[in-house]
Formats: structure tokens, sequence, C-alpha cells
């Protein structure tokens, strides 16, 4: 053979060789990870909640995952949507991560909220963090104790609210359920201000989660009226379900109130770009599963007053589904959901 | 009650406390200097580190570090005229003009020196107004909010310059812009020009640096000129007039405590900004001012006013953190949730039964701010040197620093954008007579005032609200707010036409 020849040929299959994938889809290893950055989306400002939380894992994530470093990455835009869509459109190469408010951002989805560009049972779930129950409130001073107070009331409740947010459209979901006539005051900028404003007397009532009220709960600033989500030991808030039962609500509502509830134990969860293969995600999960339930993680988490209820990616993965499926087969619920938005 | 007071400053002395206390006073003075770096951000990225520190200790870096991030913050506005925060603002309108007349030492000296008196009383009052925090907490509502805000507009009415009605215009131009973002009740995007950018709205920082900084840069290209007028020769000691600033600080003492407690009040009252409460001093030191003609120009008195409002809201603000969980600010917010996260949960039960801990935490403000004002002050004698090197180089390095700045916090074109399309903005206004400070007051306030005017109206549905006592005392106020630099300009002439034969 010419010399020139065979140069070309080993050339061309150096080239061949060398463009090929190094690695089969399944040959995915923890040794993925190593030299790379994962960014982690926080949909809020630093100092939150969330990203509090987020910096929290960071050091656990890089215990269990061999990656170079994480990087928190606050992106509050559009109330969190801004993130939601970057996670959508990433790579499912298992860099891009993000801590999302779950139940507010499958509401949104379904809601059809203008600017979403994201489908939230196609992200890879990767763990469930916390669920939380959330609370209607009002204060100690008015003359509301109980849902029946409100139904009884002789003007229109006046519900306090961010804008599109989590604390008015919850609200609003148990008033309606509960047929019960309001009105909303929009335009506070956090939840302190809309406790603050209730206990003024500006507004009547808003729902908040669980535990960042219980402060406030124990010093008697705010009076508990109804809780959404599963029970909690030792707290003496009716259920809206069992007032539901109580007060005999129709049925389509009481099934709204239940998704919802449902929906709230996903509260704080994390997820990863979506399309990503199986082995990488079983990788991420297993990873994530250890970072959570690591003692040291639980205990840190705990002296800093940040309550974990872990569940691992799977799980969380199929109750996203089963929500998400479950409610997109009973129109009413979406047409109550869109009216809330 | 006093050994809670002895006992919180001694536990500021422990010699670790005290370490951390430099640190965070350092390191909050430099995030101040640096347009384009935010308090919060600084707060933001210590609260990690914080994770393995004695929570005692945590607390002390981080409101050192956040106390003096105004009083950094001048330094830039002073001598670069690039305000390090919004709440800078008139210390670079009044400041700048100083440091291009040689004078840059006095005002440093006297922002240094207001700030740190105004950020004492905000201890003071951190301690002192615990009682009654409560009580003022729960009278101002959304409609004083409101009235509040309408206020600040009058007081920095007499702002407008040659051309009053085309200050109007820039006012509501400013307001106009201030609307670009998320509706507060629809939440619904406006102007967002389709970019996520825009849902927050236009960025102080990006915007004053454009329309001060790159205009004036736009300008000197334009005429040709190398050196700006007055910038100091070879030859002259600056800074030796840093004692007199000091000394005027002193002379003003009267101007100094009625900022602060302006500022505390405004501070104590959640979400009104400290940018609200620096424009109401500012404009405050004008009303109350002998020489009002010095302001826009070079008045050491609306430094003095300007930057005792600024570090007088902070005790205040802490205050209200501490006793309800309602931050104030973005720093505050991330300050609320570290004082959670190390069990510190806010409530008044919580005040009561720690004094020397919130006693501790008045301290380390009062001492922080002393140590920030001395670092402007010494640093004034060093430093001033920098403001005789050619402006257009030093604004270039400027800008490429807080170009650097934003980017590296918000990582996004947006940020350089505002500056230089603003930078123009600036240019076309200075040349047809347009106020850009009118037009940046409008900007500032007009989030606090919509935000109020809405929930006001909805509350009441109506408007109703006008008729609560306290809005209408607060009306009142500021019907004579607008009314008197008018009032004042009539009797002058009058005085004028009158001759001083018959003056008593």
């Amino acid at each position: 053979m010419k010399r020139s020849r065979l140069l070309i040929i080993v050339l061309l299959s150096t080239v061949l060789l060398t463009g090929l994938p190094q690695k089969g889809l399944s040959e995915v290893t923890k040794d993925y990870f190593k030299g790379k950055t994962i960014t982690f989306l926080v949909p809020f400002n630093p100092g939150g909640g969330y990203d509090t939380y987020a910096r929290l894992m960071v050091p656990y994530i890089k215990k269990y995952l061999p990656v170079e470093n994480v990087i928190v990455k606050n992106e509050p835009a559009g109330g969190g949507l801004a993130a939601a869509n970057i996670l959508a459109r990433s790579k499912p190469d298992g860099k891009t991560i993000m801590i999302l408010q779950a139940t507010a951002a499958i509401l949104s989805e379904l809601a059809e909220v203008r600017g979403i560009r994201y489908k939230s049972d196609q992200y890879t779930w990767l763990c469930r963090l916390t669920s939380s129950p959330v609370i209607l409130v009002s204060s100690p001073k008015s003359a509301f104790k109980t849902i029946d107070d409100f139904k009884a009331a002789q003007k229109e409740i006046i519900i306090a609210g961010i804008g599109r947010d989590f604390s008015s459209m919850a609200s609003r979901a148990v008033f309606e359920a509960f047929g019960i006539p309001y009105r909303t005051v929009m335009g506070y900028e956090v939840s302190s201000e809309m406790v603050l404003a209730i206990i003024r007397g500006d507004a009547d009532t808003s729902a908040f989660s669980y535990e960042s009220l219980k402060p406030t709960l124990d010093a008697k600033e705010i009076h508990g009226i109804l809780m959404l989500g599963e029970k909690a030991s030792g707290v003496q808030i009716p259920l809206a379900s069992t007032e539901a039962e109580r007060l005999n609500i129709p049925d389509n509502k009481k099934a709204l109130l239940n998704s919802l509830s449902k929906l709230l134990e996903l509260y704080r969860s994390v997820a990863a770009s979506p399309g990503i293969s199986p082995a990488l995600s079983k990788v991420m999960r297993d990873a994530f599963e250890k970072a959570i339930n690591d003692p040291e993680f639980l205990s840190t988490a705990k002296r800093m007053n940040k309550p974990v209820d872990p569940l691992n990616g799977i799980e969380t993965q199929k109750m996203v589904q089963d929500a998400v499926n479950g409610l997109r087969k009973d129109p009413e619920s979406i047409k109550m959901i869109k009216s809330l938005f | 009650m006093f050994d809670a007071w002895l006992s919180g400053l001694a536990s500021v002395f422990y010699l670790d406390t005290f370490y951390l206390l430099l640190i965070g006073t350092a390191i909050g003075y430099m995030i101040g200097f640096i347009p384009g770096l935010a308090g919060a951000f600084a707060l933001a990225m210590l609260i990690p580190f914080t994770f393995s520190m004695e929570p005692g200790n945590a607390v002390v870096l981080l409101l050192a570090t956040h106390a003096v991030v105004m009083t950094g913050g001048s330094y830039s506005a002073i001598l670069f005229n690039a305000p390090g925060t919004g709440a800078n603002i008139p210390a670079s309108w009044e400041g700048y003009p100083l440091t291009q007349k040689g004078q840059g030492g006095r005002a440093i000296a006297a922002a240094a020196t207001s700030s740190a008196i105004g950020g004492a009383i905000s201890g003071i009052v951190l301690m002192g107004l615990i009682p009654v925090v409560r009580m003022i907490l729960l009278s101002f509502t959304p409609p004083e909010f409101f009235m509040l805000s309408i206020l600040a507009y009058s007081f920095v009415a007499g702002l407008v310059g040659k051309h009053p009605f085309r200050a109007l215009v820039a006012v509501f131009a400013g307001i106009l812009l201030s609307t670009v973002g998320i509706d507060p009740v629809l939440a619904l995007p406006r102007f967002s020009l389709g970019t996520f950018y825009l849902w927050e709205g236009v960025k102080l920082v990006p915007l004053v640096m454009g329309m001060f900084a790159v205009s004036e840069m736009i300008k000197l290209a334009v005429s040709g000129q190398g050196i700006v007028a007055g910038s100091v020769k070879g030859g002259v000691k600056i800074g030796h007039d840093v004692f007199k600033g000091v000394k005027e600080t002193f002379q003003h003492w009267f101007l100094v405590l009625r900022c602060s407690g302006i500022a505390s009040i405004i501070g104590i009252i959640p979400g009104l900004g400290a940018e609200l409460a620096t424009f109401m001093c500012y404009g405050h030191a004008l009303q109350t001012s002998k020489h009002p003609e010095e302001f826009g120009k070079g008045s050491i008195e609306g430094i003095i006013g300007a930057e005792a409002g600024n570090n007088g809201k902070e005790g205040g603000s802490l205050l209200t953190t501490l006793a309800f969980g309602v931050p104030g600010s973005s720093s505050m917010a991330i300050l609320l949730g570290f004082f959670i996260t190390i069990g510190i949960v806010p409530s008044p039960e919580m005040l009561k039964q720690n004094l020397p801990l919130v006693f501790s935490m008045a301290w380390v403000i009062i001492i922080a701010n002393i140590l920030g004002a001395a670092i402007s002050i010494f640093a004034g004698r060093y430093m001033a040197w920098l403001s005789a090197v050619r402006a257009p180089l030093l604004v270039s390095i400027l800008l490429v620093v807080t170009v650097i700045g934003g980017a590296a916090t918000h990582n996004n074109l947006g940020d350089i954008v505002t500056t230089f399309f603003f930078g123009f903005v600036g240019y076309q206004m200075d040349k047809y007579g347009y106020s850009k400070a009118a037009f940046i007051v409008g900007f500032v306030l007009g989030k606090i005032t919509e935000k109020n005017l809405l929930l006001s109206l909805q509350i009441y549905q109506g408007v109703g609200f006008l008729t609560r006592p306290l809005t209408l005392g607060l009306a009142a106020i500021a019907i004579f707010a607008f009314a008197w630099p008018f009032f004042k300009r009539y009797r002058d002439k009058a005085k004028m036409r009158g001759g001083t034969s018959n003056e008593i």
C-alpha cells in the first residue's frame, strides 16, 4: 500500500475513533461528575428559606457526588418562572438542578400561566426536601375564630396577597370550596408584610406555610383557622378535609381541596433537567437520597430550624406524575385552578 | 436594664468577636464602595461562612458588614461621582462638585462623620424604642406610607433648578420608568420588552451610573476637553480640609440629629427603603438650609443630611426585623433568615427576654459606624489625591468595575445596556435642561408610591383612606413643604423690593 494512503487511513481512523462517544449511555459511572460543576438554581433571592436550604445541601451533595463544585445561582426573575424555564431548556447532562416550590410550579403550569415554558412532570425529580401544610389564619383580635365565622360574616372577607402568589391562591381555593364571598388586596411584597396587615386589620386572612408561621402562632400573634395538607402532630388547627366533611361541601370542590393538599406534600423539592438518561438519573438520585438522609445534614438543618422530611427521587417523581395526571383528568378542577390565577 | 446595656457592650469586646467586627466593617465598606455590589450581596456571600461559626460571632460579622455599606458608598459617590448604593446619590450630587473644587477631603469627612453619628443614633434608637416599636408599626398603614412618599416628593421639590416645568416632566418620566417590572396587583409584567431581565424593573445603580457618570463622559468626549474643570493641580494639599469637614458636621449638629430622627422613624417602617430615608433627609436639609442655592453645586449640608439619613435608618430597621420579623429591605431579609436559623425568632417577647443580645447588636452598629467613618477619614487624606487624577480615566476605570460588579452578581447584559442607554439619555437631558435629579427622585419613589396607593385603594375600596387622621397630618406637612419654597421666594423678593430700611 502506498505510504500516503496508509497515512490517510490511519488519520481517518483516528479521527473517527476519537469522534465516537467515549462511553455508552449505560456506562455512566459516579466518576461522571469528576471535574464538573453543578449549577443549583434558586428561584428566590439570597437569604430566604429556599436559598438557605440549597446552601445547606451543597456540602452534602459534594460529599456523595464527586463534583468539582456546586454553585448556587439565585434567579428570582418572574417569581421563579425564569428559573423554571431555564431548567426546562437546560442540557440533560446533570449539571443543572433547581430547588422548587413544587406546589406552586405545578399549579401555575396547570393554570397555563403566561410565560410558562416548562412541564413539571418532565423534570427529573431528584428528591423532596419538605412537605409543608399551609394554614389559613386570622387576627386574634378579630371575630373570626373558625371557618364557620367566615361563612357567617355579613361582608366579603378580605384576603391579602402578593400578586400571583401561593398564599392568596390557596386562600381563595379554600373560600371557593366553602362558598364564602371574598375580595382580595394584592400588592404586598413579602409574607411578613401580609401577616402584619392581618394583625393590623387591613386584611382579614391569608394562607402561609405552617413551618414559617409557627413562631408567630406560638406567640399568639396570629390565629390558625384551617390547615391544608397532612395533619401535623400536636397542632390544634382543624384540617380542611375534616371541616369539608363536617360542612358537607360538594364533591367536586372537595376534590380540589384534596388535590391541593396532596400537592403540598411536594412543597420544597429538587429537580434536574428533563430528559436525563436513566443511568445518570440513578446516579444523581442515589447521591441525593444519601445526602438528604445524612445524619449530619439532618442535625444541622434541625439546628437551623429548617425541617427536612426526605423522600427519594423515584417516589417524588411518581408523586408529581400522579398529581399532574390526576388533575389533568379533572377538567372541573383545572377550570377552578385557572380561575384562581 | 443598665446592666444589659453594659453587658451588651462588654460582649462586643471579646477578642474573637471584635476581630470579626473589624473584618465585617472592612468587607461592608469595600462592598459599599463598589457600585453595582449591594450590601445584600455581601451578606448572602457571608452566610455560608457563618454555618461553622458561633452564632453570636456570626451576628457580629454580619451586622458590622451591613452597618457600613452606606459609608463606603458615600466615598465613591463623592470622589468619583459613582454612588455605591442608591442611598448615596445625594452624596454624589453634592460631594462630587466639591471634589471638583478640590474639597474632596472635606466632603468625605463630613459624609463619614454624619454617617457615624447617624448610625450611632440609630443604635441608640434600637435600644430605646423597644417599648414603643409595636405601637409605631401598627399605626402606620399603607395610606400613611403613601403620604410619606408624597412628603418625600415635596421635600425635594426644591431641586427643580431653572426650569420647574421641565423638572416636573422629569419627575413623572422617572415615575413612569419605575413602573417597568411586574404589576404589584395583577402580577403581570409591564414594559418588559419581552425579556425576563426587566421583570424586576430597571436597576437603580446602573441607571444612576449611566445617567450621571456615563453622560459626563459623553459630554467630555463631545466637548473635546481632556481635564474636568476644577481638578486640582499639583501642589495643593488635598485632604487637609478633612478636619474642616468633621468640624462642620458638628457645627450642624441639630441637622444631624433631626435627620437621624427622621431616618429612624422611616427605618422602623418596613418597605420604605434607604433611598426614601436619604432623599427625605436630603430634602429636609435643603428646606431648612440658610444657603439653598448651594444645593446641586456642592452643599456640605446636603451631604450631612443625606448621609446621616442613610445610616440613621439602620437601627430602626433592625428593630422592626427583630420585633416582628418584618424585614424592611433585602439586607434585612437575609439577616432575618439568618436570625431564624440560629434560633432568634423575632417577636416582642424575644426582645424583652434577650435584651443583652439586642443591646450588643446596637453596640456593633455604633462601633462599626465609627470605624467606617475612621476608614473614610484616614483613607480620605491619602486617597483624595485620586481626585486629581484625570476624571475621564477614573470614571472609565470605575465603569469597568461597575460593569464587572454587576456582571458578577447578576450575570447579564441588562445592567450594562441600562448603564449605557441611560448615559445617552442623561446627556440629552442635560442638553435640554431636564433635571436628572428630579428624574431619579421620581424613579426611586415611584414604586413605593404606587404600591401603597394601590393597597390603600383596595383596602378602603376607594379614596376614603385620605380621611385617616395620621394621613391627614402627613398631607398637611406635605402641602406645607411644597408651598414653603415658593412662599420663601416670594417673601425674599418682597424683602428685596421693600428695601433694607424697613428691616428691624
